[in-house]
């Protein structure tokens, strides 16, 4: 009941705030602050209950809806979903507390909640047709704030944005919908629950002579994960999306790391087969991601782009950590899909301050901040380097494991993987520290050039605050959240061996728990 | 012999059909130009006829010699041409008034066009599809021209006309050979005879499905018999081509079904004539849609489209005879109650008798009336097919039904297809909350509209979130 209420409380809210939101005038963004502080708030009491050595998915709903579909309305979390949740509710909250929209402030924030919502539900949906709804549906609240609100050229980018999100998930339409026939197929039941169907799938009964279905729905699936994380190929919706989206909209739907979740969710347990045939495959494409990413973000006009770029080299990271199959590996993706939406989140909320004041984010106008505004500067230092992954920021763990998991398939020669795509991946992590610093150094140092520069204010150096103390804590103690994590990832990583017989239902198989905690503890003090 | 007869089958069509000439009666005795009185029996009516078909949707029946069959499919498709209407008349006589057509025969045309359609949804005669499609067409013809000072409207009603009829000369050719054939009128033995018959008589079947896939072809708007359909849409008054779109359409969706459902067994290539021209149907209107400024051509290119969706149904039924007619239902439940919103939200944005015409007229729709603002978002939500809206589950069905049936690569044509229409329909909402206005007077609602909107929006939502009690409310598992 508890993960219901904080999924459709929001939505309800909004939808109010959308229809009446005009009479309540400058009283729209309380409402909105106290009803996110109430979400927040029953998601670190899920947290808070959360019990970390339970295999399965917990706080679990389940409602029967359509019958002929197998389509049930079926919640729930496990270690890797739960941080999620509650990065969500967190970011929705800290979106309604940054933006000052100058019109329609009712409607406004009702997109946000709306937004908020409907992400919790995309993170906690455990039917295939449910997560598909959620996941279709978030991306209307974005494109409607880039178009009420954006910056630029904001019709293209909605447009750009809508198209390509939705366009690239209608094959994982047809992908959901064939992995419900082969199972009513196989079992003669219809169910699209994926604690059902992975069950089935762990027997190695459903895809026993099908390899050919199996693979096309991956590519279904993987095709509409790797766009909107986003890989490579299909990351040009992000540039426009992060130039011309109001940064609360950033911050509440976009910086999330849907994509990578979803190949985690889905993708690795579902289809474990096709999964390792494609892992070099994927591992390539987050290489290219980093290396390539990394590259452009150098040599980039405005500290949007740049974080555009960063935020393609992170998803590099995640992927490579994720196909590389190893608990190590895993866990680092886990970490890092988490810390890179409260990283990126918090060098966008600092934004928004600075474009309150007057700046674009373009670095020709930007320059000397450091003198003028010192606490603003060393806040937006913390968030740097969380993004560029220096040790005791949250960003390094995530980072060193992944490429720990690269490294140990590479090593191990298995899935197709080499050591050489570990030893990139670790050029790309200098890279990250070059664009981050270059970006940082034309942002502080140097002449001022233009704009009121006035330091951040009380309100506002909370908020970035939390940000940074969530950073350090990240770094500094990660075991609080590796801990949660643990057992879920296992679970995942021991179901895409193929025919594990691990389910989600009746929980993991075997986990070395001795090296996993040796590895992420290296992670922690190195 | 005389055969058994079912009075309470037909009861909810005369019904409609009474009501027309009650309206036209009471039209002449009040002569009143306001038609009032008119629009009120005819509400009346068709709201009685919507009572007596959900008190009596019971049971799946024949009566009159099997010439009447009312199935599941027939008896939701009829509940869905009553409704159209219902909601049509509604709201015409505020968009009436705006446009001064002062023509009382309205309602009375109206009321005959849903008993035609009504008629068709009913029958697998071809003789009683026959004169049901040419009572509905004929309803539709002069409704096209209904305004009469507009050259639009009288180009669009001739046009309609003179391409009807053609289409109907071939529908009718095509009947007449399959009696040839058959020596029936049933479409049902189309497979029985077709099994039974030598050569000679097979080539009579196939150039009488040839020539009835024209006809029906034409009524259904499927590419490539649609050229009528933009511009009739452009030309026609918008309260017309509301009712044209949706209870006009679903009486030849039907009959589309059926015919696939009936011929489907002589052979693949049944399945996959209606296929092509599904894919056709779907790659045109969702291509040439996006090219289009004008919001009514838009919305017929549109329906060309949703046409394709349901042809992709019948080739799936044609091609494997054990699917069932859910997927048809639920679609065109959706379907129909998506694209009457959009028409009553289109009327409502009308502005000194003129309705908008082009994407830029409809700026600022959102900040002038909020209701009709985030109506449509829900409205164009489900045409795109995305979120918890009918119009998505509709897709699903119907693709999980084309899996079934093996038809794959349909499936993916389908799917690569809404990616046009995410397109298209998106830059409806990108006018309507554009925030430059192109009128900033405040919209009027009135009350017929708020409620029409809203059995439209409820529809809509209600009919995923409620799924299960709406199916077994229409009788289906």
């Amino acid at each position: 009941m508890m993960v219901s209420l904080a999924i459709w409380l929001p939505i309800l809210a909004g939808f109010l705030l959308l229809g009446f939101g005009r009479s309540l005038g400058s009283l729209a963004k309380s409402a909105a602050s106290i009803l996110m502080l109430g979400v927040l708030g029953v998601s670190v009491g899920l947290l808070a209950k959360f019990d970390s050595a339970a295999k399965g998915f917990q706080f679990s709903e389940k409602v029967d809806w359509i019958r002929s579909l197998g389509t049930s309305y079926s919640l729930g979390l496990d270690g890797i979903s739960i941080w999620m949740f509650v990065l969500t509710a967190f970011l929705g909250l800290v979106a309604v507390l940054v933006s000052k929209p100058k019109e329609r402030a009712g409607q406004f924030f009702g997109q946000i909640l709306v937004l908020s919502g409907v992400l919790l539900g995309v993170f906690a949906a455990l039917d295939l047709v449910l997560f598909y709804i959620f996941f279709e549906l978030s991306l209307v609240p974005v494109a409607m704030l880039i178009l009420g609100w954006g910056r630029g050229d904001r019709k293209r980018a909605a447009t750009r944005y809508l198209a390509m999100l939705f366009g690239g998930s209608l094959l994982m339409l047809l992908a959901i919908i064939a992995v419900g026939v082969q199972y009513s197929a196989v079992t003669r039941t219809a169910s699209m629950s994926i604690v059902d169907i992975q069950s089935v799938v762990a027997s190695g009964k459903l895809w026993a002579g099908k390899e050919q279905l199996e693979n096309l729905a991956f590519w279904g699936f993987l095709l509409a994960f790797l766009i909107k994380s986003p890989a490579v190929p299909g990351h040009s919706w992000l540039a426009s999306t992060y130039e011309s989206a109001p940064v609360g909209a950033t911050i509440a739907g976009v910086v999330l790391k849907v994509g990578t979740y979803g190949l985690f969710r889905f993708c690795l347990p579902l289809f474990p087969h096709a999964a390792a045939a494609n892992a070099s495959f994927v591992t390539f494409l987050g290489v290219l991601g980093i290396l390539y990413g990394g590259i452009l973000a150098i040599n980039q006009k405005n500290i949007f782009r740049v974080m555009v770029f960063s935020t393609i080299s992170h998803v590099g990271f995640i992927l490579i950590g994720l196909f590389s199959f190893s608990h190590v590996g895993m866990v680092g993706a886990a970490f890092q899909q988490f810390n890179h939406g409260l990283a990126s989140a918090a060098v966008f909320v600092l934004l928004s301050f600075l474009m309150e004041r007057g700046f674009t984010g373009e670095f020709s106008e930007l320059g000397g901040l450091k003198r003028t505004m010192p606490v603003f500067a060393s806040l937006f230092m913390i968030a740097m380097l969380a993004n560029l992954g220096l040790p005791l920021t949250s960003g390094f763990v995530g980072e060193i494991l992944a490429m720990m998991g690269s490294f140990e398939s590479g090593y191990a020669n298995v899935l197709g993987l080499n050591v050489g795509y570990a030893v990139a991946a670790g050029a790309g992590a200098i890279l990250s520290a070059s664009y981050m610093l270059y970006a940082y150094q034309r942002m502080f140092y140097g002449e001022a050039k233009s704009g009121e520069s006035k330091d951040l204010n009380l309100n506002e150096m909370l908020i970035g605050g939390v940000f940074a103390a969530a950073i350090m804590v990240g770094g500094i103690l990660p075991t609080f959240i590796l801990q949660r994590m643990d057992q879920s990832v296992a679970v995942t990583g021991s179901a895409v061996k193929p025919n594990s017989g691990t389910t989600w239902a009746e929980g993991g198989g075997e986990i070395d728990a001795s090296r996993i905690y040796a590895a992420s503890s290296q992670g922690e003090f190195k | 012999m005389i055969p058994d007869i079912e009075w309470i089958s037909v009861a909810p069509v005369g019904i409609v059909a009474i009501t027309g000439m009650l309206a036209l009666i009471v039209h002449m005795i009040t002569g009143n130009p306001e038609q009032q009185w008119t629009q009120k029996v005819t509400v009346l009516g068709l709201l009685t006829s919507l009572v007596v078909l959900v008190a009596t949707g019971g049971n799946e029946r024949t009566s009159f010699n099997s010439m009447l069959s009312l199935d599941r499919l027939g008896i939701v498709a009829q509940l869905l041409t009553v409704l159209s209407a219902f909601i049509v008349a509604l709201v015409s006589p505020s968009y009436l008034e705006a446009k001064k057509i002062k023509l009382g025969e309205f309602y009375p045309m109206l009321a005959w066009a849903t008993t035609g359609g009504m008629i068709v949804c009913a029958t697998r005669n071809l003789l009683v599809l026959f004169v049901g499609i040419e009572i509905l067409s004929i309803s539709l013809y002069v409704l096209a021209g209904l305004q009469r000072g507009s050259k639009r409207s009288e180009e669009s009603a001739i046009k309609y006309f003179l391409l009807g009829a053609f289409a109907t000369g071939f529908l009718l050719y095509g009947i007449a050979m399959f009696y040839g054939a058959s020596g029936s009128l049933d479409m049902s033995t189309a497979l029985s005879y077709w099994s039974h018959q030598g050569p000679d008589e097979r080539v009579l079947l196939s150039l009488s499905f040839a020539l009835i896939t024209v006809g029906l072809g034409f009524k259904c708007s499927l590419v490539p018999f649609h050229q009528w359909t933009p511009d009739v849409y452009e030309g026609a008054p918008t309260n017309v081509v509301a009712f044209m779109a949706t209870g006009g359409k679903v009486g030849a969706f039907v009959a589309l079904w059926n015919f696939g459902d009936s011929f489907g067994g002589a052979g693949r290539f049944v399945a996959l004539t209606i296929a092509g021209l599904a894919v056709l149907s779907m790659v045109v209107g969702n291509v040439l849609a996006m090219g289009q400024k004008n919001l009514k051509r838009l919305l017929a290119y549109s329906s060309i489209a949703n046409a394709g969706y349901v042809a992709v149904t019948a080739a799936t039924v044609a091609s494997a005879l054990q699917t069932s007619h859910v997927s048809l239902i639920y679609f065109l439940f959706g379907y129909v109650l998506t694209t009457l919103g959009v028409f009553v939200v289109l009327m409502m944005a009308a502005k000194d008798g003129e309705e908008p015409s082009t994407l830029d007229d409809l700026k600022g729709l959102a900040s002038r009336s909020p209701i009709a603002g985030f109506s449509l978002v829900v409205f164009v939500l489900s045409l795109i097919g995305l979120g918890p809206v009918s119009g998505f589950l509709g897709k699903v069905f119907v693709l999980k039904d084309t899996l079934d049936a093996n038809l794959q690569w349909l499936a993916v044509v389908m799917v690569l297809n809404s990616i046009f229409g995410a397109f298209y329909y998106f830059g409806i909402l990108k006018s309507v909350f554009s925030p430059e206005a192109s009128d900033s007077r405040p919209i009027t609602v009135t009350m017929p509209q708020v409620l029409s909107l809203a059995i439209c929006v409820f529809g809509v939502i209600g009919s995923v979130v409620f799924y299960a009690p709406l199916l077994a409310h229409l009788g289906l598992r």
